[in-house]
């Protein structure tokens, strides 16, 4: 039975590794943090041992190999004057076997003669790094470790592949080394001693070449800077949580509102509107915007329809007969203020090519159709909103359903379907891809009344979740998951956020945030904390059960990787 | 009926398992609605002394239901049991709905047990949501249809014909045959005088729901027509009369929020006969258990047919998310102009306070007159106060 499954086994293997080896993105994070830089020092012989003062804090793993070094004179640039390295002189090498609180016991590799209490160590350093690749496929990978981790005295390639056996083993006669070992299954680290210290299956690998291209940055093995996939603490530099906001967002938007040169962050509840902004950790509350009892709002946008330079606010609203009822909010001699009431349509901004940001709109239709007609842009003519030319979506996609994904060739569509899978779809309306799991998921509605005066029941209609495609190409989209029966009782209790790649066959995740108790209502990319880069921006809800009580919401704000 | 709820409970655990790796959207609903409602009927005795009769209730309402929603692609699909309506728990539950229908782009074909297109009603909730049933609505059931409604806001609705007032279609055969497949068609005849009724088209019902900014209006059509064939004895020639009704029906709502206004307005002939069931609250003249109407059919006796006419309007307020008012009057009058005209009229006020999201409270007040029957007798007055208790899933 064995062999049966390990032919078929062993070709999806192969097959996952293909894309694997032909990317161009990152190296897995985690092998990056496996091999960054670490210093310390000898603390004392302990019998046939060493003691030394660096623990799990440091990040160090049983079988990791540091090299006992005297610090030579300093390498120093002639016109910088920086200090690019010292002339070490190696004294010998250990091998880390226990771990303990605040220190490791380490075994010699060779000779130990030289070694002194208060010697320098320095992970990994001076120890020859072979890279031997059984699939033939792996000289990209090798490139990019070569990339990731500069500081490891990598052998060339094509130098590694002629001097592998055929068969990994341990090469008799060499002196201590790393021996990064690629075959169909993953990558093996293993030390001087041919033991494994490190193991990357496949799925990791794969995983770590879709990670953002950022994660592979040196730089990145700080905790600040892998925020996206390494659950960060709330107080950290890039990842922030707001005080808690009452009732339920239905949309967030972010901008500079106001024209101060600074961005602010509006969030739509069903009743209103709160303006807030957050400059690094300072964050304040700049007005409130009452939306009126006989509205309540299920979709935020902001766009410069007017070109002044302040994005307005467009809230799509509905009526408690259930007529479309949008209003504008705009800062004028600085307060916020509804500058006009019952727009009759669904309103979306999007982005599209060529033509940057544009406010899109499609209208309700009769008997029970949430969207009818087709969507079209909106425009300002003389102080009015007025419809201006279509835009053409795949048949059955509605305004808030779809994004563009411009792709090599031709244009497509990213698609949150009706089942609530994010498809890929040709402008005829063909679906050629599709994701492995349901995503999107909102708790926004609409209520449609259509069979209630003939004595039937409201229906609740979910409004798509927001479905955004960023300057990489990424399908950036909310997973929001729990479990309900009833239509009325939707409360997602897991979410996090997804950004997806298609391969032009396949849809597969570039990254995605650590996963909460909590709904994500809305997202956005943008500078929301004033610091110049642009940051991932949600409103999200906590789940609340009761009946009685409000839920609690806030805003998150991470840097992206 | 244990097994059957079982059965129902199993299946939607089946679906509720099975929903992750389906493609089909699946959605739960339901509503439990119980009302607390104390009623005074005000009733004249045949020597037209005023009586009174005081009830309080506290009783499942009619309307409450659990219900699936389908859809997969195009199709999609609706099944919705609940209590029995009118109350009748020895019935058990009632298959309120189920249908399935097909979105076809241009429009929408549905084919199951629905209401009919033309009832409208209103926010009173006395009599299991009744919304003016007999009283301006025009309710009358859920029956079989084929409805085809455009995009563009036409339908067209075919219906099981009716005839009259008999209840199982057919005046000429057993009860035992009321239930059969064929009921339309008699396979006893008796030997005494009896009466055919023949059918030999459905019943159907046309019209246009459109929407003019704010103003989400409405009107149609129906038309029904069944053959009577009188047999003085069991040998003799029949006598032969054709009985042609019709309905012409405008609704809407003006959406002013946080007002809104809402009407029902309607004219036709001999209504009762065109209605899907003869035990519709509209033929029976009223909720009100001492009401006689017959105004609304074909009168057989004096061979004249019947006219009816009537509406409701309503007003509704919006006072907060939590909070909205609603108050309604109407007036309907059924006259063969050779008896008296058979006239009614109600008026409703409630307030909708939504307690949770879920939990939903309504007061309400009501005053119905059943004013004339078409005998000229006075009839009953009736005075509601209660309140209905709603949580909806």
């Amino acid at each position: 039975m064995l062999p049966t499954l390990r032919a078929p086994f062993f070709v999806l293997a192969l097959f996952l590794l293909i894309p694997v080896l032909n990317a161009s993105a990152a190296v897995n994070e985690a092998l990056v943090r496996d091999f960054a830089p670490v210093s310390g020092y000898v603390v004392q012989p302990a019998g046939s041992e060493f003691i030394i003062d660096l623990d799990a804090r440091q990040q160090i793993a049983v079988g990791d190999i540091f090299s006992v070094v005297t610090p030579g004179e300093k390498i120093v640039h002639p016109v910088t004057r920086e200090v690019l390295g010292t002339q070490d002189t190696v004294k010998g090498i250990l091998q880390v076997t226990r771990i303990k609180g605040g220190y490791s016991y380490c075994r010699p590799l060779g000779s130990v003669s030289a070694i002194r209490n208060g010697d320098v160590i320095r992970r990994f350093q001076n120890i020859d790094v072979d890279f031997w690749d059984y699939t033939g496929h792996g000289e990209q990978l090798f490139k990019e470790l070569r990339a990731a981790l500069p500081q490891l005295p990598w052998q060339g390639y094509a130098a590694s592949q002629k001097n592998r056996p055929a068969t990994p083993a341990l090469p008799p006669g060499r002196p201590p080394a790393l021996y990064f070992v690629l075959t169909s299954l993953g990558l093996d680290v293993r030390s001087s001693d041919f033991e494994i210290i490190h193991r990357y299956p496949v799925f990791d690998l794969y995983q770590a070449r879709t990670a953002p291209a950022l994660a592979i940055e040196p730089t990145s093995v700080t905790q600040d800077t892998a925020m996206i996939s390494r659950g960060p603490d709330p107080g950290s530099k890039t990842y922030w949580t707001s005080p808690p906001m009452k009732g339920m967002p239905v949309g967030v938007e972010t901008g500079d509102f106001d024209g101060d040169g600074k961005q602010e962050i509006a969030v739509a509840f069903g009743d209103r509107i709160e303006i807030y902004r957050l400059t690094g950790h300072d964050y304040q509350q700049l007005a409130t915007v009452p939306l009126g009892a006989a509205i309540r709002a299920y979709h935020l946008d902001g766009v410069d329809l007017k070109g002044n330079g302040r994005p307005q606010l467009f809230v799509s609203a509905v009526t408690n007969a259930g007529n479309l009822s949008g209003v504008i909010i705009e800062s004028q001699d600085r307060q916020y203020r509804i500058t006009r009431k019952d727009i009759p349509w669904h309103l979306r901004r999007l982005t599209m090519p060529g033509e940057g940001l544009v406010l899109l709109a499609q209208k309700m239709g009769l008997q029970g159709r949430e969207f009818a007609g087709p969507i079209f842009r909106v425009k300002l003519a003389g102080g009015e909103l007025v419809e201006g030319p279509t835009v053409d979506v795949p048949s059955k996609t509605n305004l808030y359903a779809f994004a563009l994904l411009p792709t090599k060739g031709r244009n497509l569509f990213a698609c949150l379907g009706d089942d609530g899978y994010l498809n890929i779809v040709t402008p005829d309306g063909r679906i050629v891809g599709s994701s492995v799991d349901r995503m999107g998921g909102s708790e926004s509605y609409l209520e449609m009344n259509e069979e209630v005066s003939s004595g039937g029941e409201s229906r609740i209609s979910y409004i798509p979740a927001r479905i955004e495609v960023n300057e990489n190409g990424e399908i950036l989209v909310p997973v929001n998951s729990g479990f309900s029966l009833l239509s009325r009782v939707r409360v997602f209790s897991k979410s996090e956020m997804k950004a997806m790649t298609w391969d032009g066959s396949t849809l597969r995740e570039a990254w995605h945030s650590t996963q909460e108790k909590s709904y994500v209502a809305d997202f956005r990319l943008a500078d929301a904390n004033n610091r110049g880069v642009k940051a991932l921006v949600t409103a999200v809800a906590f789940p609340d059960y009761s009946p009685f009580s409000t839920r609690r919401a806030v805003l998150h704000v991470y840097e992206l990787p | 009926m244990k097994r059957g709820m079982i059965g129902v409970v199993a299946f939607g655990a089946a679906v509720a398992l099975a929903v992750p790796a389906m493609a089909i959207d699946f959605s739960g609903y339901g509503a439990i609605r119980l009302g607390t409602f104390w009623q005074q009927n005000q009733y004249y005795n045949a020597a037209g002394a005023k009586r009174s009769d005081s009830d309080f209730s506290l009783d499942l309402m009619g309307d409450s239901l659990v219900g699936v929603r389908a859809k997969e692609g195009d199709f999609s699909a609706v099944a919705e049991l609940g209590a029995y309506n009118p109350k009748a728990y020895s019935k058990g539950l009632e298959l309120r709905l189920l249908f399935g229908e097909w979105n076809f782009g241009n429009g929408k074909l549905r084919i199951g047990r629905t209401p009919s297109p033309y009832v409208y009603r209103t926010q009173q909730v006395w009599d299991s949501d009744g919304g003016f049933n007999a009283y301006g609505s025009l309710w009358d059931g859920r029956y079989a249809n084929i409805k085809l409604t455009m995009n563009n806001g036409f339908y067209f609705t075919l219906m099981q014909p009716r005839v009259g007032a008999q209840a199982n279609n057919t005046g000429n055969v057993t009860s035992s045959d009321a239930t059969a497949a064929a009921s339309q068609t008699g396979n006893l005849y008796p030997t005494a005088a009896y009466t055919n009724y023949n059918t030999i088209m459905p019943k159907i019902v046309t019209g246009y729901e459109g929407k003019l900014d704010r103003w989400t209006y409405g009107g149609g059509v129906a038309y029904n027509m069944y053959n009577v064939e009188t047999y003085a004895t069991a040998t003799a020639n029949p006598v032969k009369t054709d009985i042609h009704s019709y309905l012409v029906f405008f609704h809407g709502k003006i959406d002013l929020a946080p007002v809104e206004l809402s009407y029902n307005v309607f004219t036709g002939r001999n209504l009762g006969d065109l209605m899907s069931t003869a035990a519709s609250a509209y033929v029976t003249s009223g909720a009100n258990p001492n009401g006689a109407g017959t105004g609304a059919y074909y009168d057989v006796t004096n061979k004249a047919n019947a006219y009816s006419y009537g509406g409701w309007g309503q007003v509704g307020y919006t006072v907060n998310d939590k909070l909205k008012l609603y108050a309604g009057a109407s007036y309907v009058a059924d006259d063969n102009r050779k008896t008296h005209a058979d006239e009614r009229l109600a008026t409703f006020v409630n307030a909708q306070y939504q307690v949770s999201k879920n939990f939903k409270i309504v007061p309400e007040i009501d005053f119905m007159n059943d004013m004339t029957s078409t005998t000229g007798a006075k009839e009953p007055r009736t005075f509601v106060a209660g309140a209905k208790w709603e949580m909806a899933f």
